[in-house]
């Protein structure tokens, strides 16, 4: 857990990413000590991103926000 | 009406707030599930006793922080969540939402409704595990909780902030005591919760109907989990009803919790436990049974008027099996509450109702906040009773008795009958002071055996009709004067009188039929 730079980033996008999202993507993983990356393409996030680092998941996916607006809508 | 601009506006608040959202959480993975429970791989950073949310929007419970993996149990979904699912920290411990809207629902363990009726707006957020009251922060027990039952209030006083267990084995009505308990709050300003943890749905409606009918939901919150709710749902209802409780309490409220029973919360915790495969102790609970409820029991108290003055009555109940108060969950209970209603099924099977021990029952605190005018009257009663009960085990032996003998096991006889009351005829304590005053006078002696508990309800509905005015005279806080005594004396000698005719023609007759039956039998 504590040596980052083993870790692989697994990447999910809604689709396959232009060279300027994969750098961006890049930069924010290595800043966060990792030194690889996994891509995965899966269509139900709708769009956005969702980064897995270890054990921490940084969701910024247009599913998960709609969710929220669902449920803060709801409840 | 529902104002569509307003939800309009908020959707598209909403919508903008969320662009750019982005959100960093903690994930694991689950590795393992069964009869409820997961262990997730991951979670490096949950604190023990956080809630966790399954994908697919299911709650847990972290209860077990190990090496590599998390313990924990889910509150639903438990067949519909799979191995690699993602679980999320939530960083926060289980809430239960609570606000006034609650008086009068339905809710489950978790604050939702189930009663069918609107969402209910939750004022505010509490967590459902919390730290009891401070030494500083507690106040003296000087307020009595009526019950209105006569047995209970005269010799087993319970002072408001108090914690009494009510015990006894199955068909004894321990939860008749409770909800007659919880009907008599009406109009004495006191908020009353019923939790039940693991009951019968079916007993359960029954109770929900009973509290309807009576006009006792305006006051009273239900927190329910039945006997197929999952575990950790039936661990987590008594502290959630806590939760609610503490809201009151906390704004200067006297509050009534009933957990309906805590056998039934020792043994979903048991199952936890044991599914988690934490070491079992005594009779395969394990070690930290006993601070399960001594934990939630502490929670109850009279706050200090520094701190509003607020408080929460307990009512535990216990089942026991064959009338075992030594088994592991009863002595545990009992030695953390403030003292025990103890219910025998043999007194309940010969009619005595309800069927207080009166020897095995006490209450440690409640004494004190007794109102001064039964305290006067009733002190002798549990002295008188245990004199009673000393002889009539002498008299089963059928020797000859003297007059002195034979008089005071009348009186006994009468004053238990006195006791007995009928589920869901409360007593106020004005009623209670004429019937205690009468029960113990010379003026027992003219009413015939067995008919007591007639004669007793028949002399309060007189009074009511033809002397209200003396039930105005009695002060409850006042000691019972002799001119006082005397007149309720008068107006109960007025009634007996009468009716001692009538009933005397009605014995009469059935005598004769008794003697005829009886000769009949003989040939």
């Amino acid at each position: 857990m504590t040596n980052k730079n083993n870790i692989t980033a697994n990447v999910i996008l809604a689709r396959t990413p232009d060279a300027e999202t994969e750098a961006m993507i890049e930069k924010f993983v290595q800043e966060r000590g990792c030194g690889k990356v996994k891509y995965e393409i899966d269509k139900s996030i709708i769009g956005g991103v969702i980064i897995y680092i270890g054990d921490t998941v940084f969701d910024g996916s247009v599913r998960s926000r709609l969710d929220k607006i669902k449920s803060d809508v709801t409840a | 009406m529902v104002d569509v601009k307003a939800i309009g506006k908020t959707i598209v608040e909403k919508v903008q707030s969320a662009n750019g959202y982005s959100d960093e959480r903690t994930c694991g993975r689950i590795i393992y599930s069964g009869d409820g429970i997961i262990h997730i791989s991951g979670l490096s950073d949950v604190k023990y006793n956080e809630l966790l949310e399954v994908q697919g929007g299911y709650k847990a419970l972290a209860l077990n922080l190990e090496m590599d993996s998390v313990g924990a149990v889910l509150f639903s979904g438990e067949d519909k969540v799979r191995f690699g699912d993602l679980v999320y920290s939530t960083g926060k411990t289980v809430q239960m939402p609570v606000g006034e809207g609650f008086l009068g629902r339905i809710v489950d363990p978790l604050g939702e409704p189930i009663d069918g009726l609107s969402d209910i707006e939750a004022e505010d957020y509490r967590p459902v595990e919390f730290p009891a009251p401070a030494i500083m922060d507690r106040g003296k027990v000087n307020k009595p909780l009526q019950t209105g039952i006569l047995a209970i209030d005269s010799m087993i006083p319970i002072g408001r902030g108090q914690r009494e267990l009510i015990i006894g084995d199955r068909q004894t009505g321990k939860t008749a005591i409770a909800i007659d308990t919880i009907l008599n709050q009406k109009g004495e300003n006191v908020i009353c919760i019923y939790v039940s943890i693991g009951q019968k749905a079916s007993s359960l409606a029954k109770i929900i109907t009973t509290l309807r009918n009576r006009g006792a939901m305006e006051y009273t919150c239900v927190v329910c989990s039945t006997a197929d709710d999952d575990a950790p749902l039936q661990y987590l209802a008594p502290y959630s009803g806590c939760a609610l409780a503490e809201y009151f309490m906390y704004r200067g409220k006297d509050v009534l919790i009933v957990y309906d029973d805590l056998s039934k919360h020792a043994v979903a915790y048991r199952t936890m436990s044991l599914l988690l495969k934490r070491p079992a102790g005594r009779e395969a609970y394990p070690g930290d049974v006993f601070y399960l409820h001594s934990r939630l029991l502490e929670r109850a108290a009279k706050l200090s008027p520094e701190k509003g003055g607020g408080s929460i009555t307990a009512l535990p109940i216990v089942e026991t099996l064959a009338g075992d108060i030594s088994a592991y969950i009863p002595t545990n209970v009992i030695s953390i509450t403030d003292g025990q209603i103890y219910l025998e099924s043999e007194l309940f099977n010969s009619g005595v109702r309800p069927a207080v021990n009166v020897g095995l029952s006490v209450s440690r605190v409640g004494g004190s906040a007794q109102r001064a005018a039964i305290r006067q009257i009733s002190g002798q009663l549990r002295v008188n009773l245990a004199q009673y009960r000393e002889l009539a085990i002498f008299m089963q032996f059928g020797s000859d008795l003297d007059a002195e003998t034979q008089k005071t096991l009348n009186r006994g006889a009468k004053m238990t009958d006195t006791l007995k009351q009928r589920q869901y005829l409360n007593y106020s304590v004005r009623e209670m002071i004429v019937l205690l005053t009468v029960s113990q006078s010379d003026l027992v002696d003219k009413i015939p055996e067995k008919k007591m508990t007639a004669y007793n309800e028949g002399l309060l509905d007189y009074i009511h009709a033809n002397h209200a005015d003396l039930l105005e005279k009695i002060d409850p806080d006042k000691k019972v004067d002799e001119e006082l005594r005397a007149e309720i004396l008068n107006v109960a000698e007025d009634y007996v009188n009468c009716s001692v005719g009538e009933d005397s023609h009605q014995a009469d007759a059935e005598a004769e039929a008794e003697s005829v039956e009886n000769a009949s039998d003989v040939k």
